[in-house]
């Protein structure tokens, strides 16, 4: 026994030699002759600092962060731990969470039978709130100390005292654990031999999860703590625990800590006896054997994308062929800051989100990991989606200008949603995320239509798009041609143009023998019919389906074309004072042309007239000038000269009486035709 | 170096004398208690350490290998198929090692494998029941590391292939905002992401298929999935989204009915609208390319793009750039069609008036002025994610991108061209009409008389003959024209004639004959049944004019003195209103050497004496024409300077040369001078004929050149001035 002890002894002595050249003991303000440096804990990202700086009288807790250019900050008190209550009270082994957010500790307060208890402060809204101690579970009546929380939150390691008698001259511990389950921490398990073998204390799981760093005193007691390392199998399973022979020497090593990358380990290294004890803290770069596996930390912030404004969201990470949450994150509601890890060898499916917002996915590998990777990845949420929607006629894909109701589909009440409009027929609808929405298109004429949107699911996309097509309402409509002198039905075609689209929808419909036809037009709309059936005087109409009172019928008296049928040419019109055409008059006369084309037995007097207004003499040369005007044009357009006489009567024939009233005047300024031959076929 | 051989040397002697670093370690009983006890985690982490330190201990491997057995089955296959799989190979390593250590197993160490049950109720029993057991026990995890392996790859390819639609999805929706681009885009990239995407969602259905077979061969238990469908409704919203393929009942997005959907719609409504496009487009390139034929047509139908067809291409191409083209393509076609009117033709110049022939121009114009702004608009908006869309289409019909652009480029020189070419035909027309009517000879009796518009120089003209300083065509083609004839004893006496056809002269009537002056019929104007004339004799003393009717057979109708004793310029006849205006201006016949600067505007109703009246204004300037719009008189004038409203001295921007002029307009109402506006140019203009287009467009036309007297065979080969003004007299740019 004697010779393997001695043996140990000069194994460890000599690997100490050559291995603790590369310990770097960290400067000051760190490390100092004022004061001893006790239980140091590096946070994950190696960026802050946290320890306890005892001297003579006072034990303070302390907190440094690391400059840019690599060097510590001066320390600053945590008075929030420091001087939270009146009674004096000891604390012991701090440490950050995962994310730097709170800080466990274990304090003990200067009483009779007072014992270690474990405690945290949570950092809220930027600010450190009050210390509270942690659950029941896991504090009991004797001494718990020590504590860490794994970085996925879901084990809590933590120190026990008990008594054993191979290490009398020790204050011993074992290490425990306690499983987060259904949000409720567990009863701890020890962990097992030999994990657990002698004085066992200061857990450190690593980012990966699976391995272990501790200080034990095993073996022999008189070559104090050293830095163990082990690795879990599964579930409290573990391999056989190693020294980390490269630190151990004959000082005592404690209080390991090892940030992200896994190749550096800081560690509390303390040395003397007595007065002449001094502790510091050191760093150490690991050997790769004793490195844990190496691990993708994921960081950023998440905001708001409307405003910029950080967000508290949660991070769900996912394994993608189970759909199990694997752990979950939340970011700090003051910055909107998040991190965590992904172990290697696997994949998963990254889901960050917020109720009211919307959801941002991502998906990672890490089969192939093979160094320690930083990922920086900020994310940005919104509250609201824009819906374009697209109205058309399903008919003739015309675009609509419809009005847009948003109702909630819970409540079926009607929500104070700005709709607008971006062009005909095109409209954005700005939706706040969370609800199930109905929205509907009305217009006037056509069916109402609707759909439902539900965005209380996942949505990843800040803008989306819909057509909704209205159904115009049809009208039956009816027609009815009949001849004015006998009442007999008159078979004709009827020609149909929809004035909206300027489109002959109906070129040659026939009516039937009875001179009647029924036809489906559309609702709301104008349509111009018009009839030039042989041996009958045209005809032509608006009729006007936007008024909901308008007939849903015509009945057409057709004159017979007979001598001495007149018939007036009421959108015949010129220029004041003047026997230029108006170009309002060219639709009639295109009427005129085809009444000639159609007949070309008839002969035609065509007759411009005028008011009484102005002398005889000129009512008589400028109604001849009009008539003169209107033939001209009938030339021009290919009539038979032989069909059309024009004779200009001035004032001399008013058609209303009594000629002097204003209305009667403009009655009787006038273009007529009357037919004075039909020549006989 | 010294120092490292010691301690290499140290080594060596520890590793051969010394024992082993764990120090105190639980003996094998212990462990075996604590494996009776129930609790794994502590047993095979004893075990674990012990097989460190005895590695030729059968009954640990046997012990690691019940333990791991356990493990294997009980870790859930879906949700830890690492670990499971980790410990079948485990169990499997341990029974193997076992087996191989049991021949070295002493019989005391036979109580170590009573917990495992090999021979129930009996204490003792032989190695050989112990490697019956092992085999068993192996047979045993193989057999359920096959099922479970079946089950969960497939599993795992179903859900892997599922993921990878949703990925793919994911795809397409980033890269196309719109479901609609997506019925237009015709590549090999999204074509081979749909194909992808088809692929791998029938992947998915037919590896859940096998992974349910597999699942109905060896149950494991709650696990018995199906699946259903789910439309996939608003895009990019729907089908974006993962699922667990743990629960009971799965939800798939319907992938494969989307894709369908897709294609369905590219190759019915897409495939018809791209018809629709290649035929219109075909037609509309047909019919301009006949009409490059240069025939001209009396009447020419316009083309009109249906609106029903621009909407439903514009449902699926929100401001499309082809309906851009289209609309401009229609616009030029109309243009075109327009522009072959016969109105246009330059050899049917005798066939329409001048008057038709400004407001065919002032339409040319405006259709050109459209079509120029959809060319812009078109221009514009030529971008290649644009034109991606029927890139097939524009391949071949414009070659692309660049294509389009030397198009819409190439249209400027087409237009500028027609513009040209019309305002070619006016200037013929407006020579035509103002200048000479006809380029042939009249005869009368023996006599030749060319009809053209002339100033008289009454010293240059030859004895005998009849020389025109003025004429006028009626509506029924009637010519009217008049000047005066130089006798053979070189005496000037004035005469009027008319003429219906292109050779002969119908009448000719010789008017007054002066020894001491010379009389000439400077101005006439002709209506339908007439024509009248101001008989101007000029002595050295003094200038008489006479205001003279005739009928279209000649017959004298009215004489009338007029009260002015300066030469007449200019004349209208109002036939409806039957009035007259007359202007008169200077002494001198010869405008350009005229120093006076009045202008005496003479407003003669014949039907009611009290409405005649005379108003001046003062200028030198050369009166082309006269308007009547909306009961006010326009009298257009070329002038070099005037006295403005304000009494203001104002000249023209081409300095104050009596040739040189620009275009004066004077509004007169109510029997005064209203406004009056100068358009002023640095070049000088020849102001030729005003010409109405409607109440409230009026048409100048002229050339830009100096003013002349005499030879206007010269303005031919000027360019053509043309403006238009609105009845308040503003310019409107065309």
């Amino acid at each position: 026994m004697i010779r393997l002890i001695l043996l140990k002894l000069l194994l460890v002595f000599s690997i100490g030699i050559i291995y603790s050249q590369n310990q770097i003991k960290l400067p000051s303000p760190i490390n100092s002759t004022n004061f001893k440096t006790i239980s140091p804990y590096v946070s994950y990202d190696g960026n802050k600092l946290i320890y306890i700086q005892k001297t003579k009288n006072s034990d303070i807790l302390v907190e440094s962060t690391r400059n840019v250019d690599g060097t510590w900050s001066n320390p600053i008190s945590v008075d929030v731990v420091n001087v939270f209550d009146s009674i004096k009270y000891f604390i012991q082994s701090p440490v950050y969470s995962q994310d730097g957010n709170e800080i466990f500790f274990s304090l003990k307060y200067d009483k009779k039978d007072a014992n270690f208890d474990i405690y945290s402060v949570k950092r809220l809204n930027g600010k450190w709130a009050d210390p509270e101690k942690i659950s029941k579970i896991i504090n009991s009546s004797k001494n718990e100390t020590d504590p860490f929380l794994s970085p996925d939150g879901k084990f809590f390691y933590f120190a026990r005292n008990y008594e054993n008698n191979d290490f009398k001259k020790f204050d011993c511990y074992k290490i425990f654990v306690s499983e987060k389950k259904e949000g409720e921490w567990q009863k701890p398990v020890s962990l097992p031999f030999p994990v657990n073998s002698g004085c066992d204390r200061t857990p450190r799981i690593a980012a990966d999860n699976k391995t272990l760093f501790f200080t034990s005193v095993r073996d022999d007691a008189n070559l104090g703590y050293d830095i163990y390392f082990a690795k879990k199998i599964t579930k409290n399973s573990w391999i056989s625990p190693i020294p980390i022979d490269t630190i151990s020497n004959m000082a005592d090593e404690s209080f390991p800590s090892i940030p992200l990358s896994g190749e550096k380990i800081y560690f509390q290294k303390g040395s003397g006896k007595g007065k002449k004890r001094t502790e510091s803290m050191f760093e150490f770069n690991i050997p790769t054997q004793y490195q844990p596996e190496k691990t993708v930390h994921f960081y950023g912030i998440i905001s708001d994308l409307n405003d910029n404004s950080p967000l508290s969201a949660t991070i769900d990470i996912v394994d993608p062929n189970t759909s199990i949450v694997l752990f979950s994150v939340v970011t700090d509601e003051i910055s909107g800051e998040y991190s965590f890890f992904l172990q290697k060898g696997k994949q998963y499916r990254i889901d960050v989100f917020r109720e009211g917002f919307s959801h941002y996915f991502f998906n990672y590998r890490t089969k192939r990991l093979k160094k320690f990777t930083e990922v920086k990845k900020d994310i940005q949420l919104y509250p609201e989606v824009n819906l374009v929607l697209n109205v058309y006629d399903n008919e003739i894909y015309e675009p609509l200008s419809a009005e847009i109701l948003v109702f909630d589909f819970e409540t079926k009440k009607r929500k104070n949603i700005k709709v607008k409009k971006t062009n005909k027929g095109s409209f954005n609808i700005i939706l706040p995320l969370g609800k199930k929405y109905i929205i509907e298109a009305e217009k006037s004429h056509y069916e109402d239509n609707k759909f439902e949107l539900d965005l209380r699911g996942v949505v990843q996309f800040s803008e989306f798009e819909r057509d909704l097509e209205l159904q115009i309402k049809k009208i039956d409509y009816e027609i009815s041609l009949s001849d004015s002198e006998t009442g007999e039905g008159v078979e004709a075609t009827v020609e149909i143009t929809n004035l909206s689209t300027n489109e002959k929808i109906f070129k040659t419909v026939k009516t039937d023998k009875n001179g009647k036809i029924k036809i489906k037009l559309r609702d709301g709309t104008r349509y111009e019919i018009s009839v030039t059936p042989k041996g009958y005087a045209f005809y032509n109409t608006t009729v006007d389906l936007v008024d909901e009172n308008a007939e849903h019928s015509i009945d057409v008296k057709l004159d017979a074309l007979k001598k001495a049928t007149k018939i007036a040419l009421n959108d015949i019109n010129f220029e004041f004072n003047s026997a230029d055409l108006n170009k309002s008059s060219f639709d009639e006369l295109k009427m005129l042309i085809k009444l000639l084309q159609t007949n070309p037995q008839i002969k035609i007097e065509l007759s411009a007239h005028t008011d009484d207004v102005g002398s005889a003499a000129y009512n008589l040369k400028l109604s001849e000038k009009r008539a003169m005007s209107v033939k001209e044009y009938l030339f021009n357009n290919d009539i038979n000269p032989e069909q059309v006489v024009s004779m200009g009567y001035g004032e001399s024939k008013p058609a209303f009486y009594p000629v002097e009233t204003e209305e009667n005047r403009a009655k009787n300024r006038r273009v007529e035709l009357e037919i004075i031959e039909v020549i006989e076929e | 170096m010294k120092q490292l051989k010691v301690i290499i040397s140290l080594f060596f002697v520890i590793f051969i004398f010394g024992e082993s670093l764990a120090g105190k370690f639980p003996d094998y009983d212990d462990i075996y208690d604590v494996i009776l006890t129930g609790d794994k985690d502590k047993a095979y982490t004893l075990l674990l350490a012990y097989q460190k330190r005895k590695p030729d201990f059968a009954n640990t491997y046997f012990q690691l290998a019940l333990i791991a057995e356990d493990w294997a089955k009980d870790f859930n296959p879906f949700t830890e198929y690492y670990y499971a799989k980790q410990f079948i190979y485990n169990t499997k390593l341990y029974y193997s090692l076992a087996k191989l250590k049991l021949a070295d197993e002493k019989k005391k160490n036979r109580k170590y494998y009573i917990n495992a049950g090999i021979a129930k109720g009996e204490r003792k029993f032989k190695l050989e029941d112990i490697l019956v057991f092992i085999d068993t026990q192996t047979e045993s995890i193989k057999v359920y590391e096959k099922n479970i392996n079946l089950i969960i790859n497939n599993y795992n390819k179903s859900s892997d292939a599922y993921n990878k639609c949703v990925d793919i999805f994911m795809n397409i929706n980033t890269e196309y905002s719109k479901i609609k681009n997506i019925y237009l885009a015709d590549n090999e990239d999204i074509n081979n992401k749909l194909k992808q995407l088809e692929q791998s969602f029938d992947s998915t259905l037919v590896y859940f298929d096998l992974f349910k077979s597999a699942l109905k061969k060896y149950p494991l238990e709650g696990y018995d999935q199906e699946y259903k469908l789910k439309q996939i409704v608003t895009y990019r919203l729907d089908g974006l989204t993962n699922t667990n393929f743990l629960n009971k009942q799965i939800i798939l997005w319907d992938y494969k009915t989307w894709i369908e959907d897709l294609k369905k719609t590219k190759n019915e409504r897409i495939k018809n609208n791209v018809s629709d496009i290649v035929r219109i487009e075909n037609q509309i390139q047909n019919e301009i390319k006949q009409l490059e034929t240069e025939r001209y047509f009396e009447k020419n139908k316009e083309f009109k793009l249906q609106d029903k067809f621009v909407y439903k291409i514009e449902k699926f191409d929100n401001n499309s750039l082809l309906i851009k083209l289209f609309k401009f393509n229609e616009a030029k076609l109309n243009y075109f069609k327009f522009f072959r009117n016969s109105i246009n033709n330059p050899i049917t110049l005798n066939k329409f008036s001048l008057e038709k022939n400004a407001t065919y121009l002032h339409n040319l114009l405006e259709k050109q002025q459209k079509a120029d702004s959809l060319n812009n608009i078109f221009n514009n908006s030529i971008k290649a994610s644009e034109v991606r869309k029927y890139n097939k289409f524009y391949m071949s019909k414009y070659k692309g991108v660049q294509g389009l652009k030397d198009y819409s480029i190439r249209q400027d020189i087409f237009f500028k061209q027609k513009k040209k070419d019309a305002k070619e035909t006016i200037k013929k027309r407006l020579f035509n009409t103002v200048f000479q009517p006809y380029s042939n000879v009249l005869t009368y009796k023996t006599e030749q008389i060319i009809v053209k518009k002339n100033f008289p120089d009454l010293s240059l003209s030859g004895n005998d003959t009849y020389n025109v300083c003025d004429f006028k065509k009626t509506k029924t083609n009637k010519l009217w024209f008049s000047g005066y004839y130089k006798t053979k004893s070189n005496k000037i006496q004035s005469f009027i004639a008319n003429s219906d056809g292109l050779y002969e002269v119908n009448i000719l009537k010789l008017g007054n004959i002066s020894e001491k002056s010379n009389c000439v019929n400077l101005l006439i104007d002709a209506y339908s049944e007439g024509a009248y004339t101001i008989e101007t004799e000029i002595s050295e003393e003094e200038i008489k004019n006479v205001l003279i009717e005739y009928d279209n057979k000649g017959k004298l109708i009215m004489k009338k003195e007029l009260p002015f004793s300066k030469i007449p310029r200019f004349m209208a006849y109002d036939d409806i209103n039957n009035s007259m205006i007359i202007i008169f201006y200077g002494t001198n016949i010869n405008a350009l050497a005229e120093a006076d600067n009045e202008q005496l505007i003479y407003y003669l109703d014949f039907e009611n004496n009290t409405n005649t009246y005379t108003i001046s204004f003062t200028a030198k300037a050369y009166v082309f024409d006269i308007i009547k719009l909306n009961n006010n008189i326009l009298v257009f004038s070329n002038f070099v300077n005037y006295k403005d409203t304000n009494n203001k001295n104002q000249l023209s921007d081409t300095g104050n040369f009596s040739n040189k002029t620009n275009v004066l307009i004077t509004l007169i109402s109510n029997r005064e001078i209203k406004k009056q506006v100068a358009i002023k140019n640095k070049k000088s203009i020849f102001g030729t004929k005003a010409i109405k287009i409607n109440s409230n467009l009026i048409n100048i036309l002229g050339y830009k050149a100096d003013y002349i007297n005499r030879k206007f065979e010269r303005l031919k080969k000027e360019k053509l001035y043309n403006i238009y003004i609105d009845s308040n007299l503003g310019q409107i740019k065309k």
